[in-house]
C-alpha cells in the first residue's frame, strides 16, 4: 500500500463524493420543501442517463454539451411530475407519498426496461481514458469534470435560492410551509419548482456520470440508496449538509474499499450513518426538530 | 355482520385445497397469506405505533437464517428453531429500538436507520462463511417430514400459513382493543401529548418493536422452509423490506384487516398483470407500478379507508 | 383452477386442429415443453437470449418434421417469465406442472436453478438446464435434473489447466496472480477453486479482491491490483464490473501479463467489444463456446443473426443445444410420459454436437465430459486459442502494455 495508491483513492473518493452530493442535493431539496422521500429520484437520474446516451450514440452530442438539454428537460419533468402526480397526495399521510414515489419508480424503471431492454450500455468518449496529472497522481478526466460540474451546479442552485424571488419563496416554503402560504407565496408553484430543481440536479449528475458509468434500467437504484444515506447524514433539508455528506460518504467508501474487502466498506458506511444519527439525530448540519 | 362474513371467508379458505387441483392457486394463496402475515408484523410497529420501518427484512432474515442454521448445523427441528429465531429477532429489535428511540430518531430518520441496520446484516451475512456467505443456505430436503417442518404436498404449507395468519390477526385485533394498543395509537398521533398523559413513549415503542420483530422472524422461518433456500439478498435485502411494508400500507396501516386486504389486492394485481401482458418484458411490472400510483390517489388511507368512507 | 388447465389444453388442441388442411389424415400431436426464463429483471438480457435460442431450435426441429418417433409431433413451447426472482420461478414451475408439460427448459441463472430443479424433483418433471453453473445444483441426488454444460468448478479447473499448459508451452514468466471477484455465489466459489488450484501450475495468488457487484467505481480495487504488481489478473464477475475493471485498468495504466477470466461477465461477449472497442483486445476467457470445427455452427449463427439481429452469444447457444438434447431423448423414448423421457435423458449418449464435447449424464445428472474453451479477443474477433484441437488462432501472451496498443 503506497502513498500514491492511498492518495489516488482519496482523490477518487472526493470526485465521486461530489457526484453523490449533487444527487443528494436534489433529494434534500425535495424533502426539505415537501417532506417527501422521493424514491423515484434514481429512476429520473437513470432516464437522464439514457437521454444522454442516446443523444451521444445517435447524434454524436458530447455528454457535457447535452447538459444544456437534459437539465432543462429534467426540470420540466420534475415540475410536471410534481404537479400531475405528487400534488395529489400532498395532504395524505406520509406513507401514501412514499408509495406514490415507489410506484413511480417501479413504473419508470420498467418503462426503461421495455423501451431500451436490459443490456447495460457503455459510452466511450474520445477523452474517456484521458487523465489529468496532479503531482504523482493521474486523475481520470471525466470524473474530474463531473466533480467540477457538480460544484458549478451547486453554486448555481445556491445563487438561485438566495438571489431570486422564486428561490427565496422555495426556501421560505422549506422552512415554514403554512407561514409561507399565509404570506401569499404560491405554495403549489413553489413545490413544483422545488421538485423541478431537484430533478434538474439529478439529471445533471446522471448526464455527467455517463462517460464513466454504465447505463442500465437498474442503475438508479445503486445511486439512490447512497443518496439517502448522504441526505440523512447531512440533515434532511440542509444543502451544505448534502455537500458535506456527499464528500464524507465518497471518501469513506473509497478509503474503506482500499483497506477493507469489497462490501465490508459498505458496512462502514451504514455504521457511520447510524452512529452520526445517534449522536446528532438531525444529521451533521440539519436543524433539530422543534419539540 | 362482520363476523359472518369473516367466518364465510375462513370456510372458503379452509376448503379450497380440498376442492382444487391447481398447484398454482394453492401456491399463490399461500404467498398471499404469507405476505399478509408479514404485513401484520410490520403493522404493529408501523401502523399502530406509527414507527415506519424501512428495514423489516432485518427481522425476517434473522428468523430465516437462525432456524435454517439450527437445522443444518445442529439438527434442530425448525419448529423449535423458529422460536430461537424469534427470540434473536426480538433481542436485535430491542437493541435497535433502544438506540433509535432513546436517541429520539423519528420519521424518515428512523425509517432509514432500520434500513441501515438491515443492510449491515446483509453485508455481514454476505461476508461470513459460516452462514453460507453470498451463497446463502440450502435446507437439506427430507421429503415429507412434518416434524421437520417439511412437507411433500404444498397443501400442508397452505394450512400452516393460514393458521399463522389467523393467530397473528387475532393477536393484532386483541392488541388493538388493549390498553397497550391505545397507548400505541396515542404515541403515534402525538408523542408529546401522550407523554404528558403519563404514557411512556419509549417503552410503548420498544414493546411494539419487540412484538413486530418476533412475528416477522416467524415469517422468515416459514419462508425458508417453503422455498428451502435463503441468501443475504432474499433475507435482508431492501426489496424484501419494501415488499413487507407494501401490503399493510395499501390495505390500511393501523387496522386489523389492512394487511390481509393489501396482500390480497397486490397478490391479485400481480397475477392479473402477469397474465395480461406476456409479450413485452417489463410491461406487466410497469402496469403494476401504475396501478399502485392510481391506488394511492384513490385509496389514500388504504382500502380500509375507502370502505370506511363508504359505510 | 381446473378451468385454467382446460383452457390451456383446449387452446393446444384447437391450435393443432387448425394447423393443417382439414383432411381425413390424422393431425400429428403437439408436445408441450415448458420454459422458465428471466424475461424481466436484472437477468432479462440473458433470459431473452435463452428464449430465442430455444425458439430457434424448436422452429428448426418442427420445420424438419418434428419428432419422428411420435409421428411427426411438433414441439410447442409454453414460455413463462420468472422475473429473475426465485419465488416467481417457483410459481412458474407450478404453472408448468399444472399445464402438463413433458419437460422444462431454462432457467439460465444458478440462483433460479436451485429452486426450479427442486420443484421439478417434487413434481417429477425432467428439467434440462441451460447455463446455470453452480456445482451444488447437481450434487443433491436429484433424478430429474440434467445439466450437459460444464460447472463452475469444471470451468475453473480447466481454465487453470489451460493456463498451466500455455505457460509451459510458451515458456511464460508469469508468477503473481491477483483474483478479483464479485461478492456473490459465483464469484466466491470460483475464486475459492482458483486459489486452491493455481499454485499447482506455478502461479502464486498474491492478492484476492472481492468487490461489491453493484459498485459504481472499482478504482480502489484496480489500485490494489497495481500495488500487488500482478502478472496475471483473474476476474470472476458479471458484465458491468468486468467491463469497468478493464476500462479502469486502461485508464490507470495498470499493465499485466494477461487478464484471464473464468466465465467472465464481459469475456467471450461481442457486446463488450462493441462497447469498448480496442480496450477489449487480448482479453482471455475460459467459457462456454461452440466447437469451431463443426459445420453446423456457421449456418446456425447466421440464421440467429438474421432472425434476431444479435451476434453469437453462448447464452443462446446452450439453450439451443438443450432443445436438441431433449429432442434426442424424445426420439428414443417414443413417448411424452415424463418417466420415460427421464429415463431416455439419463441414457443420453450424443456426439458431434455444436458444443465442443460429447453429452452423457452421470448418476447425478451432470455431464462429466463438458468443458470450457479458452478464447482471446484478437483484432475485434473472439477466437478460440486453447486447447489445440479447437484452437483457431495462436494466443498473444504476454499481452502488450496499454500505451503500446494500437488505436
Amino acid at each position: 500500500m503506497t502513498l500514491e495508491v492511498v492518495l489516488t483513492s482519496l482523490a477518487n473518493g472526493v470526485m465521486l463524493g461530489g457526484l453523490y452530493a449533487l444527487v443528494a442535493l436534489g433529494l434534500t431539496l425535495i424533502f426539505g420543501v415537501m417532506r417527501i422521500i422521493n424514491f423515484a429520484h434514481g429512476s429520473l437520474m437513470m432516464l437522464a442517463m439514457y437521454a444522454t446516451f442516446w443523444l451521444a450514440a445517435a447524434a454524436g452530442v458530447d455528454p457535457y454539451l447535452s447538459l444544456a438539454l437534459t437539465v432543462p428537460a429534467g426540470f420540466a419533468a420534475g415540475y410536471g411530475v410534481q404537479r400531475g402526480i405528487i400534488a395529489r397526495v400532498l395532504g395524505a399521510p406520509e406513507h401514501s407519498q412514499l408509495l406514490m414515489t415507489l410506484g413511480l419508480a417501479l413504473f419508470l424503471d420498467n418503462l426503461a426496461l421495455a423501451l431500451f431492454d436490459a443490456d447495460p450500455r457503455t459510452l466511450l468518449v474520445p477523452y474517456s481514458q484521458a487523465t489529468v496529472p496532479l503531482g504523482p497522481l493521474r486523475l481520470n478526466l471525466p470524473r474530474l469534470l463531473a466533480f467540477g460540474g457538480a460544484l458549478v451546479v451547486t453554486g448555481l442552485l445556491a445563487l438561485f435560492l438566495r438571489a431570486t424571488d422564486l428561490g427565496r419563496a422555495v426556501r421560505a416554503a422549506a422552512e415554514e410551509r403554512e407561514g409561507a402560504a399565509l404570506c401569499g407565496i404560491p405554495v403549489g408553484r413553489v413545490y413544483a419548482t422545488a421538485f423541478g430543481l431537484g430533478t434538474a440536479c439529478v439529471a445533471a449528475a446522471g448526464t455527467m456520470a455517463v462517460p464513466f458509468f454504465y447505463v442500465a434500467p437498474e442503475v438508479g437504484g445503486s445511486f439512490v440508496i447512497t443518496a439517502f444515506v448522504v441526505v440523512v447524514l447531512g440533515g434532511l433539508g440542509s444543502f451544505p449538509g448534502a455537500l458535506l455528506g456527499g464528500l464524507v460518504v465518497g471518501v469513506a467508501e473509497s478509503l474503506g474499499g482500499l483497506f477493507f474487502h469489497g462490501s465490508l466498506a459498505q458496512i462502514g458506511i451504514f455504521g457511520l450513518f447510524v452512529v452520526i444519527l445517534l449522536v446528532r439525530p438531525s444529521g451533521l448540519l440539519g436543524t433539530p426538530p422543534v419539540a | 355482520m362482520r363476523g359472518a362474513g369473516a367466518a364465510l371467508l375462513l370456510l372458503i379458505a379452509v376448503g379450497i385445497p380440498l376442492a382444487v387441483r391447481s398447484e398454482w392457486l394453492i401456491g399463490t394463496l399461500t404467498l398471499i397469506y404469507f405476505f399478509a402475515f408479514l404485513g401484520q408484523g410490520w403493522n404493529i410497529l408501523g401502523g399502530y405505533a406509527g414507527q415506519f420501518s424501512f428495514g423489516h427484512a432485518l427481522f425476517f432474515g434473522i428468523g430465516a437464517y437462525t432456524s435454517a442454521l439450527a437445522f443444518i448445523k445442529a439438527g434442530w427441528s425448525p419448529w423449535l428453531g423458529m422460536w430461537l429465531g424469534a427470540a434473536l429477532a426480538v433481542a436485535v429489535g430491542l437493541i435497535t429500538g433502544h438506540l433509535s428511540f432513546r436517541y429520539g430518531l423519528r420519521g424518515a430518520y428512523f425509517a432509514l436507520v432500520m434500513l441501515a441496520f438491515a443492510e449491515i446484516f446483509r453485508v455481514a451475512a454476505t461476508n461470513w462463511a459460516w452462514v453460507g456467505a453470498s451463497f446463502g443456505l440450502l435446507v437439506p430436503l427430507r421429503g415429507h417430514a412434518p416434524a421437520l417442518f417439511q412437507f411433500g404436498d404444498k397443501r400442508w404449507f397452505y394450512y400452516v400459513m393460514l393458521a399463522l395468519l389467523l393467530a397473528a390477526t387475532a393477536g393484532v385485533a386483541a392488541l388493538a382493543r388493549s390498553r397497550l394498543g391505545y397507548e400505541m395509537v396515542a404515541v403515534r398521533e402525538n408523542e408529546a401529548a401522550a407523554a404528558a398523559l403519563g404514557i411512556n413513549p419509549y417503552r410503548v415503542k420498544l414493546t411494539a418493536m419487540a412484538l413486530s420483530a418476533g412475528l416477522t422472524a416467524i415469517g422468515g422461518t416459514f419462508y425458508v422452509q417453503y422455498f428451502s433456500y435463503v441468501d443475504p439478498g432474499i433475507g435482508f435485502g431492501p426489496t424484501n423490506s419494501v415488499e413487507i411494508l407494501l401490503r399493510p400500507i395499501l390495505g390500511g396501516a393501523g387496522t386489523v384487516w389492512g394487511p390481509l386486504l393489501g396482500s390480497a389486492l397486490l397478490g391479485l394485481l400481480g397475477e392479473a398483470t402477469r397474465g395480461l401482458v406476456t409479450a413485452h418484458a417489463g410491461l406487466h411490472l410497469m402496469l403494476y407500478g401504475a396501478l399502485l400510483m392510481v391506488a394511492v390517489v384513490f385509496l389514500p388511507h388504504g382500502v380500509i379507508g375507502l370502505l370506511r368512507r363508504r359505510s | 383452477m381446473t378451468t385454467r388447465r382446460r383452457f390451456l389444453s383446449t387452446t393446444v388442441l384447437a391450435g393443432a386442429a387448425l394447423a393443417g388442411p382439414a383432411v381425413l389424415r390424422a393431425q400429428p400431436r403437439e408436445i408441450l415443453i415448458g420454459e422458465t426464463h428471466p424475461l424481466t429483471g436484472p437477468l432479462a438480457r440473458e433470459g431473452s437470449l435463452g428464449k430465442r435460442g430455444i425458439e430457434l431450435a424448436v422452429n428448426e426441429i418442427n420445420a424438419g418434421g418434428g419428432i419422428a418417433a411420435l409421428g411427426g409431433a411438433r414441439l410447442k413451447l409454453l414460455v413463462l417469465d420468472n422475473e429473475s426472482k426465485p419465488p416467481v420461478a417457483i410459481s412458474t414451475m407450478e404453472k408448468l406442472k399444472d399445464a402438463g408439460v413433458t419437460a422444462v427448459l431454462g432457467p439460465y441463472a444458478s440462483g433460479l436453478a436451485f429452486v426450479t430443479t427442486q420443484e421439478a424433483e417434487k413434481y417429477r418433471i425432467p428439467h434440462l438446464l441451460d447455463v446455470a453453473i453452480a456445482d451444488q445444483i447437481t450434487e443433491r441426488g436429484f433424478r430429474y435434473t440434467f445439466r450437459f454444460g460444464p460447472t463452475a468448478g469444471m470451468g475453473a479447473r480447466q481454465t487453470v489447466e489451460y493456463l498451466g499448459r500455455l505457460k509451459q508451452e510458451l515458456n511464460l514468466g508469469l508468477r503473481r496472480a491477483v483474483l478479483i471477484h464479485e461478492d456473490g455465489l459465483f464469484g466466491r466459489a470460483t475464486a475459492d477453486t482458483l486459489q486452491a488450484l493455481l499454485p499447482s501450475v506455478g502461479l502464486e495468488v498474491v492478492e484476492r479482491i472481492p468487490h461489491n457487484a453493484q459498485a459504481p467505481s472499482l478504482a480502489n480495487e484496480v489500485l490494489r491490483i497495481k500495488a500487488a504488481r500482478a502478472d496475471v489478473v483473474i476476474p470472476s464477475t458479471y458484465y458491468p464490473a468486468h467491463s469497468l475493471i478493464v476500462r479502469t485498468m486502461a485508464e490507470q495504466r495498470v499493465d499485466v501479463g494477461a487478464i484471464v477470466s473464468v466465465y467472465g461477465g464481459a469475456g467471450s461477449q461481442y457486446r463488450f467489444i462493441k462497447d469498448v472497442g480496442k480496450l477489449a483486445d487480448y482479453m482471455l476467457d475460459g467459457n462456454h463456446w461452440y466447437d469451431p470445427r463443426h459445420p453446423r455452427v456457421g449456418p446456425t449463427i447466421a440464421v440467429f443473426e438474421r432472425a434476431y439481429q444479435h451476434p453469437f452469444a453462448y447464452e443462446w447457444l446452450l439453450a439451443y443445444q438443450s432443445v436438441h438434447v431433449l429432442r434426442d431423448a424424445l426420439e428414443r423414448a417414443g413417448s411424452t410420459e415424463r418417466e420415460k423421457v427421464r429415463e431416455a435423458l439419463a441414457a443420453t449418449n450424443l456426439r458431434d454436437q455444436v458444443v465442443p464435447y460429447p453429452i452423457a449424464f452421470d448418476q447425478h445428472g451432470q455431464n462429466p465430459h463438458a468443458r470450457v474453451l479458452l478464447m482471446q479477443v484478437l483484432d475485434g474477433r473472439i477466437a478460440v486459442v486453447y486447447p489445440p484441437p479447437f484452437a483457431e488462432a495462436r494466443p498473444v501472451l504476454p499481452v502488450p502494455a496499454w500505451d503500446r496498443r494500437g488505436g
